[in-house]
């Protein structure tokens, strides 16, 4: 309680309360624009906040996070356009509320659910996050490298539909961790000759090029595109009665999104979806949705916005990022120095307690600005791609430089850029890639680690009981989407019989 | 048969397996055992990978044709690869021309390439950008950005 009170009394301080404000901000408008997700905005952020100290730094990153998980839902809601992947099932029951004259009604829905499903969670996170800490407190190098392996299989259900694309993605992230010095032997390897890769890639010039630069790329591929806003902003926001009307709905939300957000490397866009098809399953009137009902809106956008405290638990309690977004944040953190995990909790309690807070305050905030400044967010989806795609490249190339001053950070992110381009193309995603570049080096040293200290005995992963629930998570985790389709395909057969 | 897949895992496979051969030629010092010298785990990490690309081969060649099997315009790829290109060109400006000068001008270079024929928008946004840049980077966050032979 104390610790709260400390984290309380520091965000309230000028400096941070501005930074969440800021991240708040922003992450609505990068949300509300489509084709700029939230993992982007973040990694865009991170150049601004070099030369802040660690709390408003964080916080602002963690604010924008939340603040553009609810932003994706305006495009949603006005032109049936998702702002963020994570709004896509908003688009099934805002768009048509809206069009029925209803768009204030649908944007203050969105907004109260938003907010009440990260509020939520970010009172799961204070709860839980310590506690996941204490236990993981207590492991060594083999619990790590089964838990961070179980983190990497995950990914076969992030980004891309092929499990085994995912997977591939995930396992050139970690072999792009592995470029340097190695930590163990002070061998270099794959540097090529190049003074610059002996200190390995950093995360951010990577993350910058697969998220930000690739997106610009992929604007150009769609050339000049306007949206046009014909929808005014009119209808009366949610009545007391209504909101009380999807209360089941918003706590039902509120534990898959918070649920769905702690499992590694599942994100918003999976609770989103849970939400809302838990939301139909369990209304008294299903057939209503898809016409504009106000539970079709309540269920997704709370369950995603309940999934960013989830995904921030097994990335601040176990360095484990629980989605693309947080994976960028750990990766934020790093450059802050400090490292996620359980002695994090330990080492920078303030930092810790204060993100927490700030975490909380982005959700009250967002909704003030969501229920006030609708009409005002609207406006930014009529900024045309054209302008904002070479201004946003301008900032992945001046924000790059600004880690080290070096421009070789720089050619490596437009690299990033052309190969995150070329792969999408081919059906990879980028966040199993950046994924696996935050867990390569936890992986390599807690298995090298492990063999050293157990003297090369590969079975000492199977004998800890903490190592063995994790492989079996693992291998559960891998099956699963070939038991699933197994199932998916039995059925069709006996349907076809 | 999924020739997209497959050319790509082709190609992907060929990449891993030099990484691989290249890794025989990292140092290590004699007496150490193997999972501890530095070449151990991007072996593992490559194996891991090969195998993968291998069910990645096998899948594409077992699929039907790749339903979404529609050719990019002309136009598009051409535009593309202008972006790209406008972009490597902002990389070699920031160094040799400025950082400002560069921005107005990669600027200008993406949306002429884009089709904007609005010039007052270009003209605008050319201006305005490298100003906030400068504000932001240089004045408020004190990064000094490299200044080339312009500025």
């Amino acid at each position: 309680m104390d610790q709260l009170m400390v984290g309380f009394m520091t965000i309230m301080e000028p400096m941070n309360f501005l930074s969440v404000f800021v991240g708040v901000l922003g992450g609505m408008i990068i949300g509300a624009m489509p084709g700029l997700t939230a993992p982007m905005g973040v990694a865009l952020l991170i150049p601004f906040t070099y030369g802040m100290q660690p709390v408003p730094a964080i916080t602002m990153l963690v604010s924008l996070y939340c603040g553009a998980t609810f932003g994706g839902s305006i495009a949603a809601i006005l032109v049936h356009a998702p702002g963020t992947p994570a709004a896509a099932a908003t688009t099934f029951d805002g768009y048509p509320l809206a069009q029925k004259g209803q768009a204030g009604k649908a944007l203050g829905m969105a907004c109260i659910s938003s907010a009440l499903g990260g509020l939520f969670s970010v009172v799961v996170l204070i709860l839980l996050a310590p506690v996941l800490a204490e236990i993981a407190i207590k492991f060594g190098p083999p619990e790590y490298f089964a838990l961070a392996v179980f983190g990497l299989s995950m990914i076969s259900s992030l980004g891309s539909r092929s499990v085994v694309k995912n997977l591939l993605g995930g396992t050139i992230g970690v072999f792009i961790a592995c470029v340097g010095m190695d930590s163990i032997s002070g061998f270099s390897r794959y540097d090529f000759g190049l003074t610059h890769l002996m200190d390995g890639i950093s995360f951010i010039p990577v993350m910058i090029g697969l998220f930000a630069a690739t997106e610009v790329f992929r604007q150009a591929e769609i050339g000049i595109r306007k949206i046009v806003v014909d929808r005014k902003i009119s209808g009366l926001l949610p009545t007391w009665k209504e909101i009380k009307s999807v209360k089941t709905t918003l706590l039902r939300s509120s534990l898959i999104g918070t649920f769905i957000g702690i499992l590694p490397a599942e994100g918003g866009t999976v609770a989103s979806f849970i939400g809302y098809n838990e939301a139909k399953r369990f209304s008294k009137t299903p057939e209503k949705f898809g016409t504009g009902c106000l539970e079709g809106i309540a269920g997704p956008e709370c369950a995603n916005n309940a999934a960013t405290g989830g995904a921030m638990i097994p990335t601040m309690a176990l360095g484990i990022p629980g989605s693309g977004t947080t994976a960028v944040i750990l990766g934020a953190l790093l450059v802050h120095g400090m490292r996620p995990g359980p002695l994090l909790f330990l080492q920078h309690t303030n930092v810790v307690y204060a993100v927490f807070i700030g975490m909380f305050l982005a959700n009250l905030m967002f909704l003030g600005l969501g229920l006030g400044g609708a009409k005002i967010f609207s406006q930014i989806l009529r900024v045309p791609n054209y302008v904002l795609s070479p201004i946003i490249l301008v900032l992945c190339v001046v924000g790059t430089y600004a880690l080290h001053n070096n421009m070789a950070d720089v050619w490596i992110m437009l690299v990033c850029g052309l190969i995150g381009y070329k792969m999408k193309a081919y059906g990879f995603a980028a966040a199993p890639i950046v994924l696996g570049l935050v867990l390569g080096e936890l992986i390599e040293i807690s298995l090298r680690r492990s063999l050293i200290v157990f003297d090369n005995n590969p079975f000492v992963f199977f004998t800890r009981p903490w190592s063995l629930a994790f492989i079996i998570l693992t291998v559960v985790g891998l099956c699963m989407p070939l038991i699933t389709s197994w199932i998916e395909n039995r059925g069709q057969n006996n349907k076809e019989k | 048969m999924n020739n997209k897949d497959l050319r790509m895992a082709l190609v992907l496979m060929v990449i891993f397996i030099i990484l691989y051969a290249m890794s025989f030629s990292f140092q290590s010092s004699g007496v150490v055992k193997s999972h501890t010298t530095a070449a151990f785990f991007p072996r593992v990490v490559l194996l891991v990978a090969m195998f993968l690309t291998l069910i990645m081969i096998i899948q594409s060649i077992r699929q039907g044709p790749d339903a979404a099997k529609k050719k990019m315009d002309k136009a598009v790829v051409k535009r593309v690869a202008l972006t790209m290109a406008c972009a490597a060109g902002f990389g070699l400006g920031v160094v040799y021309l400025g950082t400002l000068v560069s921005i107005a001008l990669f600027i200008v270079a993406t949306m002429v390439v884009w089709g904007v024929e609005s010039k007052r928008v270009i003209i605008i946004t050319a201006l305005l950008t490298p100003l906030l840049i400068y504000l932001v980077f240089n004045q408020i966050l004190l990064v000094q950005l490299p200044s080339g032979i312009l500025i």
